[in-house]
């Protein structure tokens, strides 16, 4: 580790223009905010991975996989964690990106192999931070400006931009613990400066700024989960309270295109597959069913959840009627065009196991609005909405 | 004065980057999470579309490097000369603060995703909220601006 020149910088050509020695004079380019920064980001990102990791586990399940039923917010919070810290990380990103921008034009671009491949691993965490956030944004405003689905896009992205965080906490480790604990002056020469000169940006009011903009963001938009925040949360692209029989919907009826299937008098419920008795219900037979009430959540991937009362059917009520075995495979079919996105949903062994997973019939107090899956409904404790499958035709036993 | 006002980032690898095991372990692990990605991605090319996910992976990329970034560094610099220096700081940090909002609320105040039949989709006016949370921010930074002119008379005196 010399300190002095290396052979691609004394071939360099000299430094002109933004690669010129002082061109960035702001005291924001410190080691030190990008250590802070960075932590902060770090940490943010990680949060989004592991909770975005999950909620993908638990809508494509591998075979070791078992998401329980208990407690029944789990996916709440962690989905509105995942979302949420999303959110925060943009001013944060934004941020990292501006205290080290001047490292896009440092000279000689390549210093040795080591440092062209810590640089080469900058185009993935960049460009994948950026792509993991504007997409997010996009997909909570339903606004999608691509031509890729935004599922399998944003996990294949966040899979390439971790592992591009884990090679830039590789060569940056050390020096974020240095610039943190020691107070080496070098580190931070510019921003002490000027902090003493009352006027400009400080390094303090910069990640003051930074912070409280994501705290302002935070409180604009959490309140779509986070109930009594509702009414402040000015910006939320939902609020729990607002919505058919109070509460709010992703996909409408006509929009699946379920409307008559679903208000037709020959629907039938129908429980087939495996099983010795196969039934055929109509909405009457349901009703006069013993129906079980509880208190349970609507969590949206996109990160807003709202809780009803609901009152239904237990599925496994359904499946001794049928004389399904017990620990039985169950596939819930909707209304929907076979193979269109969300119409049929698994449920786990655990799940089925709960009496509160049922076949509901009154939300709130009143039969389903039909744009919450009238005549009948999946619900069920900590499940993903879009597992919540609505204008339910069949229960497939196998 | 350049030895007062150099950054360390003007001298980057020595500084701020260590190529040790450590180094290398680490791109063994993110090397192998960013084959992953790729993996998944080209495995269901029929949905992510490589191409368009290219176009957004990379062009966001370059935008922020090469438009964002150099028209704010030169916004910045042409107010620097017209606003005063007592207040550039808390001004500057106050701007910034503003345009992350704004940006991140265009599409909600814009409503390019919104569903006609679904009025619980977007149920707010975007445009006021907006202003609202400006409005906080604003006189968050005036208290905060006020707060440091008395500090600045008291350490005076």
């Amino acid at each position: 580790m010399s300190d002095g020149p290396s052979r691609l910088e004394r071939i360099a050509p000299p430094r002109a223009g933004l690669f010129r020695e002082g061109a960035f004079r702001s005291p924001l380019h410190s080691v030190r905010a990008a250590a802070v920064l960075g932590i902060a980001l770090g940490a943010a990102f990680t949060v989004c991975f592991v909770t975005g990791f999950l909620s993908h586990l638990i809508q494509h399940p591998p075979s070791f996989f078992g998401w329980p039923a208990r407690p029944a917010w789990l996916y709440r919070v962690t989905q509105g964690i995942h979302v949420s810290t999303g959110i925060v990380s943009i001013p944060l990103l934004l941020a990292k990106l501006w205290t080290v921008y001047p490292r896009f034009w440092t000279w000689p671009p390549l210093r040795s192999v080591p440092h062209l491949v810590e640089r080469l691993a900058l185009l993935p965490l960049v460009g994948g931070s950026l792509f993991l956030l504007f997409t997010g944004v996009g997909s909570i405003a339903r606004w999608f400006p691509w031509s890729f689905s935004f599922p399998p896009a944003h996990y294949a992205a966040a899979w390439i931009t971790i592992g591009a965080l884990v090679v830039h906490v590789g060569a940056k480790a050390a020096a974020t613990g240095l610039a943190l604990s020691s107070r080496s002056p070098e580190l931070d020469t510019g921003p002490v400066a000027a902090e003493r000169s009352w006027g400009s940006l400080s390094r303090r009011g910069f990640l003051g700024a930074v912070f409280g903009g994501a705290a302002a963001l935070w409180v604009a938009t959490v309140g779509q989960t986070v109930r009594p925040l509702a009414s402040i949360s000015v910006l939320a692209p939902r609020d729990p309270r607002v919505g058919p029989q109070g509460l709010p919907v992703n996909k409408t009826a006509s929009s699946a295109g379920v409307v008559h299937a679903a208000t037709s008098d020959a629907w039938r419920l129908t429980v087939e597959g495996s099983v010795p008795t196969p039934l055929r219900l109509s909405l009457g037979d349901l009703r006069s069913m013993r129906l079980r009430e509880a208190d349970l959540v609507i969590a949206c991937v996109d990160g807003w959840s709202a809780t009803g009362r609901w009152r239904g059917v237990p599925v496994r009520d359904l499946l001794v009627l049928a004389g399904a075995p017990p620990a039985s495979a169950v596939r819930v079919e909707s209304l929907q065009r076979p193979g269109a996105a969300y119409a049929a949903s698994e449920i786990d062994p655990d799940q089925l196991a709960d009496p509160d997973t049922m076949l509901a019939v009154e939300l709130n107090g009143s039969p389903l609005h039909i744009d919450h899956g009238f005549p009948v409904r999946l619900i069920g404790p900590n499940r993903p909405g879009v597992q919540q499958t609505k204008w339910v035709a069949g229960v497939v036993v196998s | 004065m350049s030895g007062v006002l150099r950054e360390p980032f003007e001298r980057p690898s020595e500084h701020t980057s260590r190529h040790g095991p450590a180094f290398w372990f680490c791109l063994a692990i993110g090397g192998g999470c960013m084959a992953f990605g790729l993996i998944s991605l080209f495995s269901r090319a029929a949905t992510t579309d490589p191409p368009n996910f290219a176009v957004f992976f990379i062009g966001l990329a370059l935008v922020h490097d090469l438009v964002l970034a150099p028209v704010l560094i030169g916004a910045a610099w042409l107010l620097r000369s017209v606003i005063p220096r007592g207040i550039r700081g808390v001004l500057f940090g106050t701007l910034a603060v503003s345009a992350v909002v704004a940006g991140f609320s265009i599409p909600f105040v814009a409503g390019w995703g919104i569903q006609p039949d679904n009025p619980s989709f977007l149920p707010r006016d975007y445009g006021f909220g907006l202003l609202v949370v400006l409005a906080c921010v604003w006189i968050a930074a005036v208290v905060i601006g006020l707060a440091r002119v008395r500090a600045r008379r008291g350490g005076r005196r």
